[in-house]
């Protein structure tokens, strides 16, 4: 720029002060802040305050230069809050980038072409095209990597060349490339610059020494790595070759002529910004490689504008500010090809045909749509973020978009984490056992629905579908539409904003279980499989049912009740399950086990109101009615729950029955939706059958796994024969009991659910006290009959404890349901299917029980 | 303690990459400028008298030689004067000399002897100074190979630009000889070719012993040569560039002086750790204070306490060496350290390629197994010049200041030069 005239001087000082007014006007309100910009901004916040180059895990996402420079910058300028939030500094740095790459759109031009009107040209269309507008005002690696690129084509255009300009453009040039490793694809225009440009004589030094620099400097970062020993993958590590491998390999790699290619797909969002910049500089980039076979001059930017367009068409992933790299390549090509076109055409009229065509292009580009200039749609975000500093306690662990990180940390929030974070990261949702705010934003929309899996509900699916929603920005713009309903997570656009109060589960380990359940018992059909003996059973695909439920996971619930359906509810007489299926689904025991068939039921129907499925409830009423049909006795006015359809032993006059089926809360619900029979007698019934099992003694009889009911007296007796194992005892069965008793107590502070529970309390205390620990199994007078402890029959204690505020619930429940589980998202043994499901419900009514939220969420 | 060591580190860190771009940037100064590092000189007709100077000490073996080289400069005998200088207890140099000067039989050649102290070779050179009639004096050293038009570039670059110092190229060619010797001699080319040349443009230059012109006038105005400092070529420098004495460097290949590297580790030894006691004597001193502005004294005192970090780098060695292998560093703080290791990889890669280049305008044969050792020699050899400069910075320390005096076996002219040195073009 040192040869520029005075008149230019002042020609390139007025462009530049346009190119910073387009810029600067409304900067700070549009575009929305996009999640990007609140990544890089957290890590120069991360390196100033922590030392560290990410405040999570760094995974080598990309080379760190550009936020080491965002946070030079904020340490110059006073901080992340000189500017407003943190982005907002971030925005102030970008239009400093812009005006400096402006300058050298221009001075580059003017050193191919020699001519302003070329100079002019270019960097006109570079400032007034809204594609650009738009992505360059965000703070984006690709703007500070084009600052890179830029200076160091502005070297390679340098009048006289000497051996420290090329050693300084091989360095900007790899600065790029640590700042973005896309600016890998200038490359072959260095080479070429460093090729042509080495004297005779002294090739091996011009040449050397420039790549030397070129690649040491760009060896740092995979010294850094290995210095880590992050260069290699390895399992369950953070690798630099391994997130390039992973990088490289992101996007569908369709070819770039198909429809729906990736940058097919871009070609059309880019060109709804600006209609007129991408063909008209395509084509001209083909016309200025024609040319540059004898103006030797053009071949290094064409080289330049290739090494970016063969990284646009190699078919990996494009995301749409990729396309800022390109924007001055673009360019500078129109603008020679219409200095071109002039100097051919018009020889003798030069000057009226540069005037004429330099008002039509300001004319064309000003006349494209602008909300750039008037649309605020940073204010729902910036709303948020003032919402949560006014109204969120500091202690609050909230989900949120990457933008609001510093700010919201600045200001003590020091639990505010990245959503996906939270979501995927076992590091950081470790650290928590709840979640109280999801500050919702488009972005997050976006990545959830992106990384959407069939098999894996999102944060946002489980959380936002139990929570409420405490604050709501109604979108800026007309025509942004929001969709959140699991099955189509969609948002139009970043202009609104809205806080989730979570005021139910997920807690976080509860998530995580469901999906390493997920993972290994539920089969993709919907099938839920034991993997010790290898079948499936009513029970656990009932039991799947309520997590799936529990948890929001809407794709699950469908699957699990979908396979249920077509494969065990296959009995010719009723509406109820066949128990057990094997791999093929194959029934095995037509037989139904009632408990299975009431919580099939029971989820169902709160599914139904849950997802607004009336499907669910017809479902649902089909088998309560062939429940009460088929299920439920009357022996002298009272009403009796049989364990099976087939349970009457005639040698013997009874009814066998199992008193853990018995759900009180259960029949409370039946009675609403089939009025027609007389659940709520049931229910009384259930609570006298139950003291009645308690017998006469100081010490309550504890229930017993299996009883026989004599089909005339209806008084109970012990099993002989029918059960083999431990039928009289209290253990695998019974513990359910206290469970269910537990959960209606929940809802609906039934004073006999109480007093039933308290009445085992101080058995069960004296038991932890005087042991530590509680036997899997009791003889219903209360010995031990086995010395080892099991997760799932604790479930029944620890019911009877909380419930009775007893100072060994903490204890029994932090021995049984949180040291026995494992952060990969298991409870004890991994492959105990029944420890997995008890522990996990216990984990959920304990969440539901400490924060006393009866009546809300069901257990 | 830790954050000691690191800080120790860093600073370290800091202050050896500092000064290996600076070395870099300065040995490239000549490549990177080839408009300034090869200036066309024209030729002017005879018009300025010079005097050499050759002091010369149990230079028996060499010095019959060299006053030979000097008189067969071609230059006009009645503008050229030649003083051998001598101390009068040297009986064999004296006999040497006094012979050929006599089988020469030319009047401008003269011996001078002189008897008083220090005996050195300042002093030595302000004797000979005081029967110096000409314009320009020039210095060589016993063993100097001066190329015969050497007095006519001298007289055509005073003639044309104002200069008061002219420094002439100086180069070791024996690069094969010794295992320190390609590092040495390339040591030399760097200097001489580049470094020199951007010191002088800086206005702060210690000048080379031998095949320097300084202007007659210039050196009565700073009373001749400083006969208590071990390095008097560097001293003299700094007072003409307090004087603000115009020093201009020529260096081309065809005409620089031809010498030869020390012949065993503990010459090398000697003679580094006389220059780096020299270099401390002067910053002891303080007169490179009075240089006029800041960046002229700043550069100086980066040169003048080269022999202090070098000698604090070879210190800081077993330090790193104990952190890399039992302190556990902050990634970014290892990553920093290995800063001058990729200074280290460009300075192997800048001697070889300095070597192709110095074999090929030297028309030396080319030993490729002696350039493809050079990476190996890199460590080695930094080490000896960091104890050479604790040796110098420590014997300035306890002010030894005896003449260690360095042997000359004219290898330089057994090998490479005249009719010899054409049997070894490739």
């Amino acid at each position: 720029m040192r040869n520029l005239s005075p008149s230019k001087y002042l020609l390139l000082l007025s462009l530049l002060f346009f190119a910073a007014f387009t810029h600067a006007y409304n900067m700070q309100g549009f575009p929305y802040f996009e999640n990007d910009e609140g990544t890089y901004m957290s890590q120069a916040w991360s390196l100033l305050t922590q030392g560290r180059l990410a405040p999570y895990t760094y995974w080598y996402d990309h080379a760190p230069l550009g936020w080491i420079i965002i946070a030079a910058w904020t340490f110059i300028t006073g901080g992340f809050s000189t500017f407003g939030l943190a982005v907002d500094s971030g925005r102030v740095l970008m239009l400093l980038t812009h005006v400096l790459n402006s300058a050298l759109v221009f001075s580059i031009a003017h050193r191919i072409s020699a001519n302003k009107f070329t100079a002019t040209l270019a960097t006109t269309i570079y400032i007034l095209t809204p594609l650009g507008i738009y992505f360059r005002r965000r703070v984006l690696l690709d703007n500070l990597m084009l600052t890179f690129v830029l200076l160091s084509i502005h070297l390679f255009y340098a009048r006289t060349q000497t051996l420290a300009k090329a050693i300084l453009a091989s360095f900007l040039l790899a600065c790029a490339t640590l700042t973005k490793e896309t600016a890998i694809f200038f490359s072959p225009a260095l080479l070429y610059y460093l090729t042509v440009n080495a004297p005779k004589k002294q090739k091996a030094l011009f040449l050397g020494a420039p790549l030397f620099i070129f690649l040491s400097t760009i060896s740092l970062y995979f010294m850094y790595a290995a210095i880590k020993t992050e260069l290699f993958p390895a399992a369950n590590k953070v690798s630099l070759l391994g997130t390039l491998q992973y990088q490289a390999s992101r996007g569908d790699f369709i070819p770039f002529w198909h429809a729906d290619s990736e940058i097919f797909k871009q070609y059309f969002e880019w060109i709804k910004r600006d209609p007129f910049l991408i063909p008209l500089g395509a084509v001209s980039v083909l016309f200025c490689t024609i040319l540059s076979s004898f103006q030797k001059n053009l071949r290094l930017l064409m080289l330049a504008s290739w090494g970016i367009t063969i990284f646009f068409l190699r078919g990996g992933l494009v995301i749409d500010f990729y396309i800022i790299p390109a924007l001055p390549f673009l360019c500078l090509s129109i603008a020679l090809i219409f200095q071109f076109a002039i100097t051919q055409i018009f020889k003798h009229f030069q000057a009226q045909a540069h005037l004429a065509t330099l008002i039509t292009v300001i004319a064309l580009w000003l006349n494209l749509p602008a909300p750039h200039f008037f649309i605020n749609e940073t204010a729902p975000q910036r709303a948020l973020i003032t919402h949560i500093l006014n109204h969120v306690s500091t202690e609050a662990v909230l989900a949120i978009d990457a933008y609001a990180l510093v700010d919201l940390r600045q200001a003590g929030y020091s639990h505010a984490h990245w959503f996906w974070k939270l979501w995927t990261d076992p590091e950081i949702y470790q650290q928590y056992t709840r979640l109280d705010y999801i500050a919702l934003t488009h972005e997050m929309v976006k990545q959830m629905a992106y990384q959407k899996t069939p098999n894996q509900p999102t944060l946002i699916e489980s959380a936002y579908a139990t929570g409420q929603i405490h604050f709501f920005i109604p979108p800026v713009s007309q025509g942004t539409y929001l969709q959140l309903a699991p099955e189509n997570l969609h948002s139009t656009n970043g202009d609104w904003s809205a806080l989730v109060t979570v005021t139910t589960p997920p807690q976080l380990p509860l998530f995580n279980a469901w999906q390493y359940y997920k993972k290994h018992y539920l089969q993709p059909n919907g099938q839920i499989l034991d993997p010790q003996n290898n079948f499936t059973t009513s029970e656990a695909q009932a039991y799947a049912l309520k997590r799936a439920r529990q948890l929001g996971d809407y794709t699950a619930f469908q699957q699990i009740w979908h396979w249920t359906q077509h494969h065990l509810q296959v009995r010719a007489s009723d509406k109820l399950f066949a128990w057990q299926a094997d791999t093929t689904g194959a029934i095995q025991d037509y037989a139904n086990a009632t408990d299975a068939d009431i919580d099939i039921a029971f989820e169902l129907y709160l599914a139904s109101q849950k997802w607004h499925n009336p499907a669910y409830l017809t479902a649902s009423k089909e088998i309560i009615n062939d429940l009460w049909r088929h299920c439920v006795v009357e022996i002298n006015q009272k009403y009796y729950l049989l364990p099976s359809t087939n349970s009457f032993y005639a040698n013997q006059q009874a009814y066998l029955i199992n008193p853990s089926y018995y759900d009180p809360f259960a029949f409370k619900t039946f009675a609403k939706i089939d009025p027609a029979n007389p659940w709520k007698k049931l229910v009384d019934n259930t609570y006298a059958f139950l003291s009645s099992l308690q017998g006469n003694t100081k010490q309550p009889l504890l229930p017993p796994n299996w009883i026989l009911i004599d089909i005339t007296t209806g008084q109970n007796r012990p099993v002989y024969d029918i059960i083999p194992h431990n039928a009289n005892d209290y253990g695998y069965d019974a513990f359910r009991i206290f469970y269910r008793i537990a959960s209606d107590y929940y809802h609906t502070k039934d004073s006999r659910a109480r007093d039933y529970l308290s009445a085992h309390q101080t058995f069960f205390e004296t038991e932890v006290a005087t042991h530590q620990k509680l036997s899997a199994i009791y003889s219903v007078t209360g010995r031990a009959v086995v010395e080892y402890d099991s997760i799932s029959t604790a479930v029944g204690a620890w019911s009877v404890l909380e419930v009775g505020n007893s100072p060994q619930a903490t204890p029994t429940y932090q021995k049984y349901f949180v040291n026995t589980y494992n952060n990969e998202g298991y409870f004890g043994d991994a492959q105990n299917y029944y420890d997995q499901n008890w522990a996990s419900f216990a984990t959920h009514l304990h969440y539901l029980l400490a924060t006393q939220q009866g009546g809300g969420d069901h257990p | 303690m830790t954050t000691i060591l690191e800080t120790t580190i860093f600073l370290m860190t800091v202050l050896l990459t500092l000064q290996g771009l600076i070395f870099l940037s300065l040995s490239l100064y000549a490549w990177n400028n080839p408009q300034e590092s090869e200036p066309q000189v024209k030729p002017q007709p005879p018009q300025t008298s010079f005097t050499a100077i050759l002091p010369a000490r149990h230079e028996q073996e060499v010095i019959a030689d060299t006053i030979r080289a000097i008189s067969q400069i071609h230059y006009p005998q009645q503008l050229t004067q030649t003083i051998i200088v001598c101390r009068s207890d040297d009986h064999e140099t004296i006999t040497a000399a006094q012979k050929t000067i006599n089988s020469l039989q030319r009047p401008d050649i003269q011996l001078i002897t002189f008897s008083d102290y220090p005996i050195n070779k300042p002093h030595g050179l302000n004797v000979a100074l005081q029967y110096a009639r000409n314009d320009v004096v020039v210095i060589f050293d016993a063993e100097d190979e001066p190329h015969p038009q050497i007095y006519q570039i001298a007289n055509s670059i005073f003639a044309s630009q104002p200069t008061d110092i002219l420094q002439a190229g100086v180069q070791l060619v024996n690069y094969q000889t010794y295992w320190f010797s390609p590092l040495n001699v390339l040591e030399y080319y760097f200097w001489f070719k580049s470094i020199l040349r951007v010191l002088a443009k800086l206005g702060v230059i210690p000048l080379g012993g031998n095949t320097v012109f300084i202007k007659r006038q210039v050196l009565n105005r700073l009373d001749g040569w400083n006969e208590h400092c071990l390095t008097e070529d560097a001293d003299i420098g700094i007072r003409a560039s307090i004087l603000g004495a115009i020093t201009r460097v020529y260096y081309h290949e065809e005409y620089a002086t031809l010498e030869e590297t020390p012949h065993t580790v503990k010459d090398f030894i000697k003679q580094r750790s006389r220059w780096n006691q020299g270099y401390i004597q002067i910053l002891l001193r303080g007169e490179w204070l009075h240089l006029p502005g800041w960046h002229r004294k700043i550069i100086a005192f980066a040169l003048l306490s080269t022999p202090i970090y070098l000698a604090i780098s070879l210190i800081y060695l077993p330090i790193a060496l104990y952190a890399i292998f039992f302190l556990k560093l902050s990634a970014g703080l290892t990553l920093f350290t290995l800063l001058p290791t990729y200074i280290l990889i460009a300075i192997a890669l800048l001697s070889i390629w300095g070597l192709f280049n110095l074999t090929e305008s030297f028309n030396l044969r080319r030993h490729h197994a002696v350039i493809c050792t050079i990476p190996l020699l890199i460590i080695p050899y930094q080490t000896l010049l960091g104890y050479c400069a604790l040796r110098g910075v420590l014997r300035a320390f306890f002010k030894t200041s005896t003449w260690e005096k360095t042997a000359h076996a004219n290898l330089h002219r057994k090998k490479f030069t005249g009719k010899t040195l054409a049997k070894e073009v490739v």
